[in-house]
């Protein structure tokens, strides 16, 4: 037994000797697979646990619910805080309702490095840490003595934005009304805050800052008596932990309204959706290329295998011959690999979860909350075993041959079984360059090495190109990302103001501009299966958006709709599925005639004016043009090509002309402000990917460049020795891969750009994307072709350095 | 044979360091080679006759002393500079035979062939010409190596050491893996080249061999132990082989 494991251990350090380089080479993809397999699956798992645990962390509540203009004091028509609060007790899944009174406000303050409107909501510390819970953590303090009532808390997501603890924090807040009363404030920032549901910029809502009593008081009293600026915030604890927050907001919402409260909310289940939707992104990608390193790497040990059998068939052969067990060299070979595997996969597993901090930190910040995440030990030993197994796997398979070698003929034919009958580009007969026929030669009798290089490059080139393809979209303009994830978004929006009335001189002016494409729409609060939805009511819904259809078409008849992706999988319904739409009593029946999708409104609903009008109660609501005016706000949507230059003017202008009449939004300039960080992010793993790639390519390369160099090693020496300079030798070797790499490449670029966008879309439907906009261009494969090409030619020039030292004394001593 | 110097060494020193110990081979040997000639070197086995034979035709470098070959210096020549001079002016022919097993013999020819400055079409005439004189036909010509024999596949190789008409030849134990037969074809090759002017030098085990040549050199320890001229060859020579026999005699051979 002793003698058995000292056999093995001598057969296993004689294989890591002979092949240390390639040995090497395998260690490093197995490396970066494991990296973004634990990269991509701690982003996936882990992210979405961390934001679930932070619920847990401080028994959060699941959903808060903002009722503007609702304080203790203040009662003047509207119901109070108090009754408020009783009446959201009273739900029969609601466990508790805990409340605070707050400054609701419009501050100016610098955020992201400029001056930024936003709403604001000022609380008062003590009133917050008297709710008993530990709703909200001081994250980072400034340890010096700043008294407590000497500085402010911001959100922690803030830390990102250029904030530091110790400094100031300036805002100006600004009263409404016609001539709006501006005030200057600066505190210093004496910590930062973290709290769920409220701290996340994903959650636009309100930025809030957490104030000591005395500061709180100064505000208060410089707001004085406009009792309509106290506002309340109800924190909803729910008993039953798996109820629809979203249902539920809903209905709490509709209660705030019918009370004449307008209120704002956010639920858990939208929160953690929203916080994870990045995160989750960008792990299919990082997963979605892990999987294809370890195809490869997979492929790879195969390949390695067979060719450790076939470059030591003769040594096994007298192994065997010298009563050596198959079983002993087999399970030599498959511990060398076992043990590179291990090896490499264990620092790769752990590199993965070091890293994860510097990518999710984008994401974390996006939630607001500060992630630090947590080895998770059985996810990483379940990574590793799927690691192992699958080497195990290919090994002993591939090990295989090695029983059944005989000794004798092992020994007597060894490598030089080869029997060649075809001479492929005879030089006698074929023009061109002797370079390069020599390496279309060589080319052509490395059978194995071809089968390796094209099925790695074709898995290569199909993720290669959605890289390149979805980088480009991003590179190509910073509105890109929200083009592809919600092609539908107009670049701006204009909202009538309810006393302005009549739209259609906005209209007509903004259809006289150049390139500019306007849709007329109301919207409309309606229910659906106890949903609260948006319908967007229009006279024609034309092709300017039809980008964003997913399937079907858009409603034509007074019986059709057109519902959002989201929407339609929450009620699981398709095209030609009928559903019920309720308007205050009248519901209806609708053909559901297509799905889109809109990332942005997750309950959305288009349909005809005519379709509308089914639900209205036409007495007394009628316009004179017979049409249901019951409407919750009336707008325009302006879609076009050139927006981007031209916002900043057109608003400018338009304000100038309608500002009376209208608000205006300028939706793509606050959805690429919302999404900065993000397209920064994207772009990086877009690169990422093509490096991890590159390298990839080029360890595939110097693999198979060393283990050619070495069972071609006679051909090289008698070419050298016949004057070949080494130049000569490494260009015809670096060239022999090529064919295949373009061949590979274009096998999975091609399919990869056509077919990538719509593949990645399916991955993501569970966010809400239903299809990807992408743009793509015929170069777009060139380019992954030339890119991974050039990539592998160098680095097999590089590693093929050794063909300089080429020793004719080896050659003919052989 | 004339008296023009083609290839002349100046305190050629080589030597191997492995596993830490330096081992002296070729120890300042001074070595002209006239043009035209036969040289024909000899010597036990370790000897460093290959050694020496692939120091003067920059295979490899030398480690001390010079090397100057056909006009030109090629003791500071870099590999790739020494690959060049070889493709002009060296040709060699293995023990080994070593032809490039993927490819036909008519490939292994015109692969070198086809390195150097002349046309395709000249490369390829050249190459049948060549083919000719040493009998290998032309459907056999398209065969891989491992589908000739021995003989044949030595034959090729020597049309391919041939095929940039080279300055010298250089042979390291051509017959060595040939049985009587195609040792004495391909000895008579390298007569016939010798003949109409080819510089041949020849390592050899075998006194058959070895007294073709115009001119033997013994080597021993890395040093010339001692040279014996035959003169020119001539089939049916007793006294000649005798003499050679005398020489390495005297050699301790
Ligand atoms: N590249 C090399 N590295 C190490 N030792 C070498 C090398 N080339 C030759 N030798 C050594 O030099 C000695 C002479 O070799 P060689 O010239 O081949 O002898 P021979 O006279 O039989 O042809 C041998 O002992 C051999 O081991
Ligand atoms: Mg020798």
């Amino acid at each position: 037994m002793i003698n058995k494991i000292k056999r093995l251990y001598i057969l296993i350090r004689s294989n890591f000797a002979k092949n240390k380089s390639r040995l090497l080479v395998f260690l490093f993809i197995t490396l970066i697979c494991s990296t973004l397999i634990s990269l991509g699956a701690e982003l996936k798992i882990g992210f979405k646990s961390f934001i679930e645990s932070k619920f847990v962390k401080y028994d959060s509540s699941d959903i808060i619910m903002i009722a503007h203009g609702v304080s203790d004091g203040y009662s003047s028509g509207k119901i109070g805080k108090n009754k408020l609060k009783r009446k959201l007790l009273s739900d029969d899944v609601t466990e508790s309702v805990d409340s605070i009174e707050y400054i609701e406000s419009v501050a100016e303050y610098e955020d992201f490095g400029a001056w930024e409107e936003r709403a604001i909501s000022i609380v008062d510390i003590n009133e917050l840490r008297a709710l008993g819970h530990d709703r909200f953590e001081i994250v980072e303090k400034y340890d010096s003595d700043i008294p407590e009532g000497d500085g402010i808390y911001l959100p922690a997501y803030m830390k990102y934005t250029g904030h530091n603890v110790g400094e100031d924090f300036e805002f100006t807040l600004k009263e409404r009304g016609n001539d709006p009363k501006e005030t200057d404030y600066s505190y210093k920032i004496a910590g930062f805050y973290e709290m769920p549901l409220f701290d996340s910029p994903a959650i636009d809502i309100v930025t809030m800052l957490i104030v000591p009593d005395e500061i709180y008081k100064e505000i208060e009293d410089d707001i004085g008596s406009d009792h309509g600026r106290h506002s309340s915030v109800f924190y909803i604890t729910l008993k039953e932990k798996n109820t629809d927050t979203e249902l539920l907001t809903t209905r709490f919402n509709k209660m705030f309204s019918d009370n004449g409260i307008s209120s704002g909310s956010c639920s858990r289940d939208n929160y953690v959706m929203i916080c994870t939707f990045y995160p989750s992104f960008t792990s299919v990608f990082f997963l979605v290329v892990a999987v294809i390193a370890a195809l490869i790497m997979m492929i790879m040990t195969g390949f390695r295998i067979s060719t450790e059998i076939e470059e030591n068939l003769a040594e096994y052969g007298s192994l065997k011959g010298g009563g050596m067990k198959s079983t002993e060299i087999r399970a030599s070979i498959i511990l060398t690999f076992i043990i590179i595997t291990l090896a490499a996969a264990v620092p790769g597993i752990i590199a993965g979860w070091l890293i994860t901090p510097g990518v999710s930190d984008i994401f974390a910040f996006h939630s607001g909350q500060i992630w630090k995440p947590e080895f998770d030990l059985s996810l990483s030993l379940t990574i590793l075993l799927l690691l192992l197994a699958s080497v195990l796997i290919i090994s002993v398979l591939t090990t295989i041959r090695i029983a059944v070698i005989s000794p004798l003929s092992a020994i007597r034919e060894g490598i030089a079984a080869h029997n060649f009958r075809r001479n492929p580009f005879p030089l006698d007969k074929t023009k061109g360059g002797l370079n390069y026929l020599l390496a279309l030669k060589l080319y052509s009798i490395n059978m194995k090495q071809n089968m390796l290089l094209i099925i790695s490059c074709i898995l290569i080139g199909l993720i290669g190109s959605v890289a390149t393809v979805y980088g480009y979209n991003l590179a190509a303009s910073p509105s890109d990302l929200i083009r592809c994830i919600a092609p539908g978004s107009p670049d701006m929006s204009f909202t009538m103001k309810k006393e302005g009335g009549n739209d259609s001189p906005v209209k007509r002016y903004l259809e006289s501009l150049d390139n500019v494409h306007c849709v007329e729409f109301q919207l409309h609060r309606l229910e659906c299966s106890d949903y609260e939805v948006y319908a967007r009511s229009f006279d024609d819904i034309d092709n300017a958006r039809l980008s964003l259809l997913n399937e079907g078409r858009f409603p034509k008849h007074a019986n059709e709709v057109a519902i959002n992706v989201i929407f339609a999988d929450a009620l699981r319904v398709g095209v030609g599925d009928t559903i019920e739409l309720k308007k205050d009593n009248k519901s209806m029946g609708y053909i559901v005639t297509g799905i889109y999708q809109d990332t942005i409104v997750d309950k959305c609903i288009y349909i005809t004016q005519r379709g509308m009008d089914r639900l209205g109660d036409f007495d007394g609501l009628h316009s004179k043009n017979n049409v249901y005016i019951d409407y919750e706000s009336m707008g325009i949507e302006m879609y076009s090509p050139e927006m981007f230059k031209l916002s900043g003017e057109l608003e400018d202008d338009l304000r100038s002309r309608f500002g009376d009449k209208i608000d205006i939004s300028d939706c793509m300039a606050s959805a690429e402000q919302e999404t900065k960080v993000e397209i920064v992010a994207f772009k990086t793993i877009a690169i990422l990917i093509m490096a991890i790639l590159g390298t990839l390519s080029a360890a595939i390369i110097v693999l198979i460049a060393k283990t050619v160099m070495i069972s071609r090693r006679r051909y090289f020496g008698i070419l050298s020795a016949g004057g070949f300079p080494s130049k000569m030798l490494r260009k015809q070797l670096a060239l022999s891969f090529i064919p295949n790499v373009i061949i590979g490449t274009i096998l999975g670029a091609v399919p990869g750009t056509i077919f990538g966008a719509d593949v990645v879309a399916r991955l993501l439907r569970y966010v809400g994307v239903a299809k990807l906009n992408m743009r793509t261009c015929w170069w777009m494969p060139v380019a992954d072709v030339i890119f991974f090409s050039l990539i592998c030619f160098a680095a097999a020039y590089i590693i093929s350095s050794k063909l300089k030292k080429l020793s004719v004394y080896e050659l003919v001593s052989e | 044979m004339s008296e023009e110097v083609i290839l002349k060494t100046t305190n050629l020193s080589k030597s191997f360091s492995s596993g830490g110990a330096i081992q002296h081979i070729l120890k300042n040997l001074n070595i002209e080679i006239y043009k035209g000639e036969f040289l024909v070197i000899m010597g036990s086995s370790g000897a460093g006759k290959s050694t020496l034979l692939y120091s003067v035709s920059g295979m490899d470098k030398p480690s001390l002393g010079e090397v100057v070959c056909c006009g030109e210096d090629i003791t500071k020549y870099n590999m790739d500079k020494l690959a060049d001079f070889r493709s002009r002016h060296c040709g060699f022919v293995f023990q080994q035979i070593n032809l490039v097993g993927s490819m036909s013999l008519m490939d292994n020819v015109l692969t070198l062939g086809l390195l150097g400055k002349k046309s395709r079409r000249e490369i390829v005439q050249r190459a049948e010409a060549l083919f000719e004189k040493v009998d290998i036909p032309a459907i056999t010509r398209a065969k891989f190596p491992n589908q000739v024999s021995g003989g044949e596949a030595q034959r090729s190789a020597i049309v391919r050491a041939l095929i940039n008409d080279p300055d010298i030849l250089f042979a390291d134990e051509p017959t060595g893996a040939l049985n009587a037969a195609n040792t004495q074809a391909v000895l008579d090759i390298f007569t016939e080249f010798n003949r109409e002017g080819q510089t041949v030098v020849m390592v050899t085990h075998d006194i058959k061999s070895a007294r073709r040549g115009d001119r033997i050199i013994y080597l021993d320890d890395g040093k010339i132990a001692g040279e014996c001229r035959l003169g020119r060859y001539m089939s049916g020579d007793k006294d000649r082989h005798d003499r050679l026999g005398a020489f390495l005699a005297e050699m301790g051979w």
